[in-house]
């Protein structure tokens, strides 16, 4: 099955509440969770990941130091399509590009989703002038 | 993706052109970020519906431009920008290997035209073996990573580099020191010129030797900032192919019916989108003019 991943609104205070949202908005310094399901692209369904299965995220940059990997988790128990990974304010200072690298690990078996447009990183304050 | 950890940058910021880097700012904001679909939407598409409804054999088709598809447009429309001016918008690291031209290198203060511009940092500068990766009846020969470029001969150390004219493309090497031993460039004139110094006088008795310079760089704005009408032309770009792309669809411009006679009427106007499109075209004219004139060349000159 073709994997895929949507980004939800980490506002969501329950698993009832959740929305779709086109990308998400990062501030450089500010601490950022990105919450997101997976998903089949050809038909919208939810993919719900075996038990047990880890995911990892990836911020790529054209400079190595600046390429961002963490660890996601599954937020909510009864819906293990949906994963949260936390960006800390050092985290976020030199993130670049729009894309997200998404690596979902079950038993041998491990996929990647390769997510184009879904983070808007705003510009550095030196750049502003 | 690369090793960043000996480098030099631009001393000065790309847009606006030259501005001092390191300050607060004035509060002011010339940069913006990626443009999403919803300011695509919201801006560049005010009041053209991007839906198309069609009806075959009595059934009624509807269509509908997701921002999945907006976020495809504004893609390819930043890539048919960066071909549009000449220049790289995100960044990028490229390598490249430029000829030994004996009156640009040896009277012209090393000078090098990157052809890329606007360049942000420049990572190596280095003379290469063209000694790369290659395969000798099956069997892998320098096959060390380091070597698939060629392997290196002489670094020219960063600090010689000359960056002035790095947001057109264009750097020189100007030893211009206040000492031959300077400790930011240990070593300079020890082992590691020996060779280059054997390299240069054979040089003396060529014109030009192709592929001399081994030049690693970044290319392109500085991370998440893109200058405004930069931005602007991409959604303008954009807008135009999703324009054209549901044009034909929306042949509809008026529709009537009348109670009393019984009658029904529909007009139907091909060219409704028409004059949107020729503003766009014409902004996209002008701001293409703006931007080659700012950020690359309008003029090509040259000495023979």
């Amino acid at each position: 099955m073709l994997l895929g991943i949507k980004m939800l609104d980490p506002l969501a205070t329950n698993v009832n509440n959740l929305a779709y949202i086109n990308q998400v908005y990062i501030y450089p310094g500010s601490q950022i969770e990105l919450l997101f399901q997976f998903v089949n692209p050809v038909n919208g369904q939810r993919y719900i990941p075996a038990s047990g299965a880890t995911v990892q995220i990836a911020i790529r940059s054209v400079n190595d130091s600046y390429t961002v990997v963490k660890p996601a988790v599954t937020p909510y128990a009864d819906d293990r399509s949906i994963w949260r990974a936390i960006l800390s304010p050092s985290d976020t200072l030199n993130l670049a590009g729009v894309n997200l690298e998404v690596e979902l690990t079950e038993g041998s078996s491990v996929r990647r989703v390769f997510q184009k447009s879904v983070l808007i990183i705003m510009p550095k304050s030196p750049y502003q002038c | 993706m690369s090793n960043f950890n000996t480098n030099k940058p631009t001393p000065h910021g790309l847009y606006p052109v030259n501005h001092e880097i390191g300050g607060l700012g004035a509060g002011f904001t010339r940069v913006e970020p990626w443009i999403s679909p919803e300011k695509l939407r919201s801006q560049y598409l005010f009041g053209v519906p991007l839906t198309s409804s069609v009806v075959v054999r009595d059934q009624a088709i509807t269509q509908e431009l997701s921002d999945d598809d907006l976020k495809d447009f504004i893609t390819r429309a930043a890539a048919e920008v960066e071909m549009l001016l000449g220049i790289q918008i995100t960044p990028t690291v490229l390598t490249v290997k430029k000829p030994f031209d004996r009156t640009k290198s040896l009277q012209g203060w090393g000078q090098i035209d990157l052809g890329v511009k606007p360049i942000t940092n420049i990572l190596e500068l280095s003379v290469r073996s063209p000694t790369s990766y290659m395969t000798y009846n099956g069997n892998p020969i320098h096959s060390n990573p380091s070597e698939v470029e060629g392997t290196i001969l002489y670094n020219v150390p960063l600090n010689y580099i000359d960056m002035s004219l790095a947001f057109k493309g264009i750097i020189h090497i100007t030893p211009l020191m206040s000492s031959l031993t300077d400790s930011a460039s240990p070593a300079l004139f020890l082992g590691p010129i020996a060779p280059f110094v054997h390299i240069m006088n054979s040089l003396y008795n060529n014109q030009q030797v192709p592929g001399f310079w081994f030049i690693r760089y970044v290319t392109g704005f500085q991370e998440n900032s893109i200058p405004a009408p930069v931005n602007d032309l991409i959604a303008t770009v954009a807008a135009l192919n999703i324009i054209s792309a549901i044009g034909p669809r929306n042949l509809v411009s008026g529709s009537s019916i009348g109670l009393d006679g019984a009658s029904q009427s529909v007009s139907i106007n091909p060219g409704v989108l028409t004059e949107r499109v020729q503003f766009l075209e014409a902004k996209k004219e002008k701001l293409v003019d703006l931007l080659r004139a700012a950020f690359t060349n309008k003029v090509y000159m040259r000495h023979i």
